[in-house]
């Protein structure tokens, strides 16, 4: 076991090194330099070759790509990932700064979809091929499948406009986060209703609940008393890896809401051409992914050997 | 102790109720064949449904120059954002181009991308992964490394970089898409393919002297292809909403080409006073994803024995 | 087996169940945030602001939020008035100004020549964004005479001085400040919060020693996205936006308790054509295919149909009122596609099956990149206006203004599609700026028309009456836009404000940079 965490946790610096020479070159190699935006951005009078060359120069942007690379991976290796261009803050307080508002963004996301997608999925695996199940079935989907950019106008027209409990756009205010996590859990929970719908009649069709059914109880006492534990164990697994993909993907959200997260930082910084940023955020969001996909293989490895021992024991 | 081996194998593979899940279509398949396999996908409404959808849109979407009634690009300058009438069937846009007809050839390239990419997904998810799965060794474990390393990229970053080198452009996107995508599927092949590595008719034919290359292709991949398939038009879902989210950020087709994503942010800006321009684009890619998830939804309930 | 499972994943869910019913009530009960009395939020774009300490200052540019002062303003109709400086006088190459007297920076200090020197030559040695391009200024251009007097000797002979300083980046700074993180001024706001990206808040500032502003509280909230602007004010969020879309006027018209006020027109939206491309980018080099371009464009149903009437059909690159009655001298394009037709048919471009034109078998086509902030409309119109005289137009937008500057410095386009600024009050500024050949801005090359433009330019940089020079400058636009053809205006730009009703005294510049926000006040 320790071994296992240990192997995962060491193959984290050849990710690191993987992901940031893919980010470095990719974002040097797209079109446009930082030079010019940032000259750009300083005057409304188009800058000239000489005023842009200075700015490379002192942001070292022509040295060659190898040697920048080196110099940045060196920094990296201490601890220091540099300043973003735009500013000219450290990377890392940045990227801390920014970071708790999507994290909280993902938390309450995560809580709405499982708030659908738990009874949605015990309901329709209970009453399997009734019209509950189909309904609740195209109803997940609805919600899937709606852009989350139309998701968030309408949501907006909605709750903000039409019934002014909620506000338009940013982070202040309580109930700030309920908007842009709704449009984002609403994908989320269509994964996680379907799983447990699968999950949960997996763990019906077993012995061990014919037997309980056999002992005169009421099949929903069956469901909450017995299969519930064992079917949620892989739903628990998945919404894990659902997390990071919350943390990772609200993007559009984010512009669309005004909410100052790392998705919002990110895109800025490709546009802004900010290097040290772009360099930053990919190797924070990678180990973020390495460390969350850890933590739910361990669970699923805690929990499996177990449910082994247990069904060894039950059959024999 | 072994048993606990076998978890960490099992565990190697990520999306472990996923995997796992796969692995009970992929027995079922192997076991039980094609017959009672369409029995059930026939009697599941929800998936009939999801078909019949599909089949409509793809319809639609090939006879677009017959049934548009106007060139999608037709600026009616003087008809602008108007109501469905006669002429226009669901009103036009803010150039007074009709919307029906530019649905209908946005549908052409929005299903035509989705499935472009699809089929590349699959491809190159199906050969790396089985490559993987059956080899093993360093030849895995650097595989798996690189897929790690994809599934960890942020997909604008890429997209954006694709678009220097090949400029904007649905093929920059498809590119884009493309690359990142292949990664879970073939994560997903690989478990499938440890499994099936064990079969005995595996173990037959490598007894018999057959060249792995040869098993991998006759015999590994198309027994892994249905519960691959199941996976590819479940993620069909999300490959249309991926690629209209990045025609939507203005990288993908230029004006005045017709596509879901794209007239969804055009319409942006007319949300109060023109409402329509959002909603039926919206509603057409949500009638694709929610199709091809109704579909796959049916064919995994098919095939996985255990419901 | 109990101790095998799991934590009992019922009470778990309970648990969730709990918390979210918790956040439910909490949003339920999230008060709506107005402002207080004379507090007033406004919805601004995206936060384009970037730290470059001696270079950039915050709260000035982008964003010009009366912290700091210039020594003179530039009004809405581009006149120069007094503000820092009382007057001034010309020595030969020499200006002097004369500041006001009794005026503190909201720290206490006064205000003396030191602060203006320190500003200008904190200007002069960060220097690299080229705002110093037609100034001349160098370490040695300012004096101190005394407390309230200060001289400025340009290092080349410059009239148009007065007109340059009134831009915003020139407000003036407190001595031993720096404006990139701290700006320190003697402007009715003054900084209380910036967060990036999020918002900027100011507060009256008690020691201006002008007329006080009505607002206390005056807080810019950042809000890239178009339509959530909208929505928020539509909400009662902000109280007023800038920059709503022009597709969304007409709704915000006609919402009561809403009010839209546009700006005169600050820019004008052109095509700019490129005249020294290489191939496959060397068509317009011919004179008659690019009036062709010109000609085909009906310029008034854009305006009216397309912009649903907001815009303003215009002849310059530049606002009217800066040329005054000179402006009559530039003629603009008419809308005539037969002529047209016939250019390109004298070209030697005969029509193909398909509705466009060959000539030796190279099909016509044109290439368009545009200022990744227009809209996409506006490029398809012109597109169906082109191929209906047998003009193919490719498209290329830009995702972003970094692919966008590298695609135009690299030349690899025919048309350009953008607006460009007008801040200062300087009528041949505009014109010297992208065409003068020996101007520094990295774009000329493509546009330069020559040595009698260079003729024209140089005679209005030197001129000395502001008449002569909004002359040259309409000759120079002649020139441009009538004799050789390399610009096409297209119509005039008004921004669009809106606000709610109780948002009074609200009086509109045709430039951002110069707007006044410390005449508004809010409620009865």
């Amino acid at each position: 076991m320790k071994q296992f965490v240990l192997i995962r946790i060491l193959s984290l610096f050849p990710l690191w090194i993987g992901i940031s020479v893919l980010a470095f070159v990719l974002s040097n190699l797209a079109p446009g330099d930082p030079a010019t935006v940032i000259a750009h951005r300083l005057s409304d009078v188009p800058p000239s070759e000489e005023q842009i060359a200075s700015i490379r120069r002192e942001y070292h942007l022509d040295d060659p790509m190898p040697v920048r690379y080196a110099r940045w991976l060196g920094g990296a290796a201490r601890g220091d990932l540099g300043r973003s261009y735009r500013t000219k803050e450290p990377v890392f307080n940045e990227l801390a700064a920014h970071f708790p508002a999507t994290l909280q963004l993902a938390c309450v996301a995560l809580v709405i979809a499982l708030v659908i997608a738990l009874p949605l999925g015990v309901l329709a695996a209970v009453r399997r091929g009734s019209w509950l199940d189909h309904g609740a079935r195209v109803g997940a989907l609805l919600g899937a499948s709606l852009p989350s950019y139309w998701l968030g106008y309408l949501l907006i027209l909605i709750f903000a406009l039409g019934t002014g409990w909620l506000p338009v756009a940013g982070r202040e205010g309580a109930g700030a986060a309920v908007l842009p996590a709704l449009t984002l859990g609403l994908g989320t929970s269509t994964t996680l209703a379907r799983l447990t719908r699968s999950s949960l009649l997996e763990v019906l069709g077993e012995d061990f609940i014919r037997t309980a059914r056999a002992k005169g109880l009421s099949e929903w006492a069956v469901v909450w008393r017995h299969a519930l534990r064992g079917a949620l164990i892989p739903v628990l697994t998945v919404t894990g890896i659902a997390f990071g993909h919350l943390l990772g993907g609200a993007v559009i959200v984010e512009s669309i809401f005004a909410w100052p997260g790392i998705g919002n930082l990110l895109v800025n910084s490709i546009y802004d051409r900010d290097y040290p940023m772009i360099q930053g955020f990919v190797l924070f969001m990678g180990t973020v992914f390495t460390l969350l996909s850890l933590v739910a293989d361990l669970s699923y490895l805690w929990i499996d050997p177990r449910i082994r021992l247990a069904k060894k024991r039950r059959e024999g | 102790m072994s048993s606990e081996r076998e978890v960490f194998e099992n565990v190697q593979a990520r999306d472990s109720f996923e995997v796992a899940g796969h692995r009970a279509v992929l027995s079922s398949w192997l076991a039980v064949g094609r017959q009672s396999v369409f029995r059930r996908l026939t009697r599941d409404r929800a998936a009939l449904v999801g078909l019949i959808i599909i089949l409509l849109l793809v319809t639609l979407a090939l006879a677009a120059p017959l049934l548009a009634p106007h060139d999608p690009a037709a600026q009616h300058l003087y008809e602008r954002l108007a109501s469905p009438n006669f002429t226009f069937p669901l009103g036009t846009d803010n150039l007074g181009r009709c919307l029906l007809s530019r649905l209908l050839y946005g549908s052409r390239l929005s299903l035509a991308s989705a499935g472009a990419a699809s089929l590349l997904v699959l491809l190159i998810g199906v050969g790396v992964g089985a490559v993987a799965g059956y080899v093993g060794g360093w030849v895995d474990i650097a595989l798996m490394r690189v897929v790690d390393l994809l599934l960890a990229f942020p997909l604008l970053v890429l997209a954006l970089a694709i678009t220097g080198f090949i400029g904007i452009g649905m093929s920059s996107v498809l590119v884009g898409v493309v690359s990142v995508w292949w990664a879970s599927y073939a994560r997903i092949v690989r478990g499938l393919v440890l499994s099936l590595r064990e079969r005995p008719f595996i173990e037959a034919a490598q007894a018999m002297g057959v060249t792995p290359a040869r098993i991998v292709i006759r015999h590994v991949i198309p027994n892994v292809m249905p519960p691959v398939i199941v996976l590819a038009t479940l993620e069909m879902g999300s490959l249309i909403l991926a690629i209209s989210g990045l025609n939507f950020l203005g990288l993908g087709v230029q004006p005045p080409t017709p596509e879901w994503g794209a007239m969804l942010n055009d319409g942006r800006l007319f949300l109060r006073s023109a409402p329509q321009l959002m909603i039926y684009p919206g509603l057409a890619i949500s009638l694709a994803v929610m199709g091809f998830n109704l579909l796959g939804d049916g064919l995994r309930d098919a095939l996985d024995p255990r419901l | 087996m109990s101790d095998l499972r799991i934590r009992n994943p019922n009470s778990a869910i309970r648990h969730v169940l709990e918390l979210a019913l918790c956040f439910i009530l909490l949003a339920c009960g999230a008060s709506r945030r107005v402002g207080g009395e004379q507090e007033l939020i406004v919805g601004a774009r995206a936060d384009d602001y970037v730290v470059e300490p001696l270079k950039s200052k915050l709260g000035m540019y982008p964003l010009n939020v009366q912290i700091c002062e210039p020594l003179v303003r530039i009004s809405a109709d581009y006149r120069i008035e007094p503000l820092l400086a009382t007057r001034w006088e010309r020595h030969g190459d020499t200006w002097r100004f004369f500041l006001r007297p009794g005026v503190v920076f909201s720290t206490g200090q006064p205000l003396t020549g030191e602060a203006v020197r320190y500003t200008f030559s904190r200007l002069v040695k960060g220097d690299r964004a080229g705002i110093f391009q037609h100034v001349y200024l160098g370490e040695n251009s300012i004096r101190v005479m005394d407390d309230l007097t200060v001289d400025i000797t340009p290092e080349r002979p410059n009239q148009h001085l007065l007109e340059q300083i009134g831009h915003a980046n020139y407000g003036i700074i407190a001595p031993g400040t720096e404006p990139a993180t701290e700006p320190v001024g003697t402007g009715p706001f003054r900084l209380v919060e910036y967060r990036r990206g999020e918002w900027l808040k100011l507060e009256r500032n008690e020691r201006y020693w002008g007329q006080h502003p009505n607002l206390r509280r005056l807080t810019f909230r950042f809000l890239p996205d178009d339509t959530t602007r909208v929505l928020a004010l539509q909400a009662g969020e902000v109280g007023m936006i800038l920059d709503a879309p022009r597709e969304q006027a007409a709704t915000l018209r006609a919402q009561s308790g809403l009010r839209v006020v546009e700006a005169p027109v600050g820019r004008v939206a052109s095509i700019f054509l490129n005249i020294h491309g290489q191939p496959p980018y060397d068509l317009l080099a011919s004179k008659d295919l690019r009036r062709a371009v010109g000609l085909a464009i009906d310029r008034r149903v854009l305006i009216e149909s397309v912009w649903e009437g907001n815009g303003e059909m215009i002849s310059t690159i530049g606002p009217r009122a800066m040329l005054g009655e000179h402006a009559q001298l530039v003629q603009g394009f008419s809308h005539d596609p037969q002529q047209a037709a016939q250019l390109l048919g004298q070209e030697g471009w005969t029509p193909s099956a398909d509705g466009g034109r060959v000539r030796d078998g190279r099909r016509l086509t044109l290439t368009v990149i545009a200022w990744p902030e227009f809209d996409t409309a506006t490029l398809e119109f012109v597109q169906a206006q082109l191929a209906s005289v047998g003009i193919e137009l490719q498209i290329v937008k830009s995702p972003d203004t970094a692919s966008y500057q590298a695609r135009i410095e690299s030349g690899e386009f025919d048309l350009d599609l953008e607006a460009p600024n007008q801040n200062d009050a300087n009528p041949i500024f505009l014109p010297a700026l992208r065409f003068y050949s020996k101007s520094t801005g990295k774009t000329v090359r493509f546009f330069a028309p020559g040595s009698r433009f260079d003729e024209i330019i140089e005679a209005g940089i030197e001129a000395d009456e502001r008449d002569e020079v909004t002359r040259r400058s309409a000759e120079a636009q002649r020139l441009l836009i009538d004799e050789e053809a390399i610009i096409i205006p297209l119509a005039g730009l008004r921004r669009i404000y809106a606000m709610q009703d109780d948002v009074r005294d609200f009086s509109p510049h045709p430039s951002l940079l110069n707007q006044r926000w410390d005449i508004i006040s809010v409620g009865q």
